[in-house]
């Protein structure tokens, strides 16, 4: 008699940046009603956690596999991620949560659940990205697997939205949308979702080519500059692109004297100097859907074409 | 030409005698040993042993004195946490929880397991003065994250000027490693810089770029060849990284060996991979090995490359896929026969063989790459061709010259795996080596034994006697039952009357009695036999 087909073992996956809030989101679904009473087990890949928030996935009964390897590089864990599974496969848990590193490509990990090896012995049931409301901005423009993982998840958790401003969350959502129109959105403190939010998600299989770098769409420039800059013409380009200006930070020399200028989630703020760049001027921005050139362009300007003493400023 | 000037010509984009093999043996020494990673990697004496041992076993043109990226943040006080079958993991990093970077100098030569390599490099160099030694150094992006942790990325926006004077530091330490292991005779000197994978071109060029290029000038000025290692989805950084001035740049599998290719010779910059670590090296088998030495060769080409894995070979690592490899790289007949079956690659039609092999005469096929092109494929079919005619028509022979795909068919159908290979009916029997005369004719004999044994135990046969109605019939019949009886054979009788029957025998009543012998052989059961052992059977008619 032909034996019923085994039914494939459901993965989680959960993508997100260092720091993002995924062992927090891990702790909340374990202690949570939807896996309750499950045979679980978890795999962390992620690494330098001890050292970075000393947060740790709470003891509980599941197994627990760590890859946790100097060679946080690529294609070296990809060896102990297979004989790990490869023992998964054997022992049949109802699920798999994985945790995966901050750098993970999603589908560096789909790709490997679906090798041949395991003769479809595991589905994912679905890929869940955290996003850090306060610094998913500045990761994405710098990191690109921050993006990656927003643009394969099926479900998108953005956390810390105690630490965010009401404008800044929109902005962060506007940036999720834009980079992931179909994963469903919720806004959350301490990693706390309803099962609802999980019932609802479906995972969908990609084939797209894998993401090789940020994107155009958010572009980072690094402005370095002795000379002084025009205040008030720095300000009008800071209005002019206020849609295409996600971040800037960083000390600013006007003619009045230096300021540091902090912009997030549209709100401009302006303080003393810090000092600390090595420049008169230097701060960072990151635009959105913007040429990088053009978004250098604008800023350069702002600057005077010759180099003056810039006036004592009053502290603000 | 000797391992070393191999190396050193592919890294000039000067010809070569063929192209050089680097396996990255790194903690895989500690399971030639069967050790720990930990007790290896702590170990210059089991460094050296592992490294010797891997000499013997790979055959290679070069060697790394040991692949682990964390010894110069382990010495910068970055907590490692070890593991069986792997380097160190970082665990902790100075620069996140309280240390100042001003507090960190530049790490000595004696100082922690830079002290270990540096000592297992001056032996290497003086007991293999014939093979390239590598020395490999973490790159400065790398060693930031280890020093910074992950904070890194966040603070490339908050405060670059910061981020730029850490990588400049960590380049200081390259370039301070580079010259203990140029001082201790290193050939090559790897920059090995994976985390460079996670970044685009722009910030490369911001906070890598200058760095990485001061390092390659000053290894360069020391008349050393450098490589620059990345491993992990780092296409979008080649150019990048040519533009740092590297003799070299060895990728993994994440990225196309045609595109590095492509970018790195134009420049005059020889490039090195991207065997595939996991799935061909780790868990595939000596074929898929070869295979996919075989394809990273023809995607390279002969000019300035460096066949290599993509990254630290894997602990476990079966040493047969390396050897595999080192023999198609060494031998060229072997590498023909590789690449015949990489290009010809016909796993999916294979073919059913279970009845091959079951008609009356005995098979003997010869699989080659071609009897007229090749000595060792000559040699086996003329000792066949010789013997064939001593058994008088019972046994045929043909060879399968692999260059057509349906010999490479037949092949794999076969499960044959070398060449050249002699089967008889359908075993393999001979592989890679021409049998003494005197061998493959007991061999064939016992095959022919086997085969009568087998024929008797299975055939069955019917006598059926034409009874027209005249006389004799009963006869007949007695006779038949008396030899039967005699024999102790296995046939039925059976007394045909119907005259349409007889007719379809070729006889009319009135010629009666007549007897009709009909043989019948169970070919096959249950299945569908393949159109190329059908016609084995019908030949036998």
């Amino acid at each position: 008699m032909d034996q019923e087909p085994v039914k494939p073992v459901d993965v989680w996956m959960l993508t997100g940046y260092l720091g993002a809030g995924k062992t927090t989101l891990l702790n909340a679904l374990l202690s949570g009603t939807y896996f309750a009473g499950k045979k679980m087990t978890l795999v962390i890949n992620e690494f330098g956690k001890m050292g970075i928030d000393g947060q740790l996935v709470e003891p509980g009964d599941y197994r627990k596999y760590e890859i946790n390897k100097g060679s946080i590089f690529c294609v070296c864990t990809k060896t102990d991620f297979m004989r790990i599974f490869q023992e998964i496969e054997q022992q049949r848990p109802d699920a798999v949560i994985i945790e995966a590193t901050g750098i993970a490509e999603t589908s560096d990990i789909e790709q490997l659940l679906y090798d041949s090896t395991f003769d479809n012995a595991f589905e994912i049931r679905a890929n869940l990205c955290i996003v850090d409301g306060q610094y998913f901005i500045q990761t994405a423009a710098f990191l690109k697997a921050a993006v990656a993982q927003v643009r394969w998840a099926d479900g998108l958790i953005i956390n810390k939205k105690d630490l965010v401003t009401a404008e800044g969350l929109d902005q962060v959502r506007q940036v999720l949308t834009e980079l992931n129109p179909v994963a469903p959105q919720v806004v959350t403190e301490f990693g706390k979702i309803e099962p609802a939010f999980l019932d609802g998600l479906t995972h969908r299989r990609r084939d797209a080519d894998l993401f090789e770098r940020p994107p155009e769409d958010i572009p980072s420039i690094y402005v370095k500059a002795d000379s002084i800059i025009d205040r008030e013409r720095f300000f009008i380009t800071l209005e002019k692109l206020r849609d295409n200006i996600l971040r800037l930070k960083g000390d600013v020399c006007f003619q009045d004297g230096p300021a540091f200028v902090d912009v997030a989630g549209g709100r401009i703020t302006e303080q003393s100097a810090k000092g600390t760049l090595g420049a008169r001027t230097a701060f960072s921005v990151i635009g959105w859907k913007i040429d990088k050139h053009e978004l250098e362009k604008a800023f350069q300007q702002t600057q005077f074409p010759v180099t003056a003493e810039p006036k004592e400023k009053n502290k603000s | 030409m000797t391992g070393k000037e191999r190396i050193k010509n592919a890294f000039q984009c000067k010809p070569v005698d063929r192209i050089p093999w680097l396996p990255f043996v790194g903690s895989h020494g500690a399971s030639l040993l069967s050790m720990s990673a930990e007790d290896y990697l702590k170990s210059s004496t089991a460094i050296l042993a592992g490294a010797a041992k891997a000499i013997e076993l790979y055959r290679p043109d070069g060697i790394p004195v040991v692949f682990d990226l964390q010894i110069e943040a382990e010495v910068l006080g970055c907590e490692l946490k070890w593991a069986e079958q792997n380097p160190p993991a970082v665990v902790s990093h100075p620069l996140a929880n309280g240390t100042e970077l001003e507090d960190l100098t530049i790490p000595g030569p004696d100082q922690g397991r830079i002290k270990t390599s540096l000592d297992v490099t001056e032996s290497l160099v003086k007991q293999y003065p014939d093979l390239a030694i590598y020395g490999l150094i973490t790159g400065p992006f790398t060693l930031a994250m280890h020093l910074l942790g992950t904070d890194l990325f966040m603070r490339m926006f908050d405060t670059p000027g910061y981020v730029k004077k850490l990588i400049d530091y960590c380049g200081r330490v390259s370039r301070a490693i580079a010259g203990y292991y140029i001082e201790a005779g290193c050939d090559v000197v790897a920059l090995v810089d994976p985390m460079t994978s996670q970044i685009g071109p722009d910030q490369f060029n911001e906070f890598v770029t200058p760095y990485a290029t001061t390092i390659f000038d000053g290894i360069r000025e020391q008349g050393v060849l450098s490589s620059f290692f990345v491993c992990g989805h780092a296409q979008q950084n080649i150019p990048v990284m040519c533009d740092c001035r590297p003799d070299n740049v060895s990728i993994d599998e994440n990225i196309p060996l045609d595109y590095v290719r492509d970018e790195c010779l134009p420049r005059g910059i020889s490039f090195g991979g991207n065997l595939q670590l996991t799935s061909v090296l780790l868990l595939g088998d000596e074929v898929d090995a070869q295979k996919n030495a075989i394809a990273c060769m023809e995607v390279a080409g002969e000019k300035g490359f460096v066949l290599a894995p993509g990254c630290d070979l894997p602990y476990a690592t079966p040493p047969k896929n390396l050897q595999a490899i080192a023999e198609i790289v060494h031998d060229p007949y072997k590498r023909d026969v590789a690449r015949t079956l990489a290009s010809n690659a016909a796993d999916e039609d294979q073919l059913d063989m279970r009845e091959y092999g079951k008609a009356d005469k005995v098979i003997v096929d010869i699989v080659t790459l071609d009897s007229e092109a090749c000595a060792p494929c000559q040699y086996m079919v003329d000792a066949v061709k010789k013997v064939a005619p001593e058994f008088e028509g019972i046994v045929v022979w043909r060879e399968h010259k692999i260059k057509y795909k349906e010999s490479l068919v037949f092949m794999t159908s076969l499960m044959v795996r070398n060449v050249p290979t002699i089967c008889i009916d359908g075993q393999i029997t001979f592989v890679s080596r021409i049998p003494p005369r005197d061998e493959l004719i007991a061999a064939i004999q016992k095959r022919i034994n086997e085969k009568f044994k087998t024929r008797i135990r299975q055939r069955k046969a019917t006598l059926y006697v034409l009874d027209g109605g005249n006389k004799g019939t009963e006869e007949v019949k007695e006779r038949i039952d008396q030899a039967i009886r005699e024999l102790g054979a296995s046939v039925q009788v059976e007394i045909v009357t119907d005259p349409d029957i007889m007719r379809l025998y070729g006889v009319v009543p009135q010629e009666t009695p007549a007897v009709v012998m009909a043989n019948y052989q169970l070919k096959s059961v249950k299945h569908i036999p393949e159109v190329v052992v059908i016609k084995e059977w019908i030949k036998n008619l």
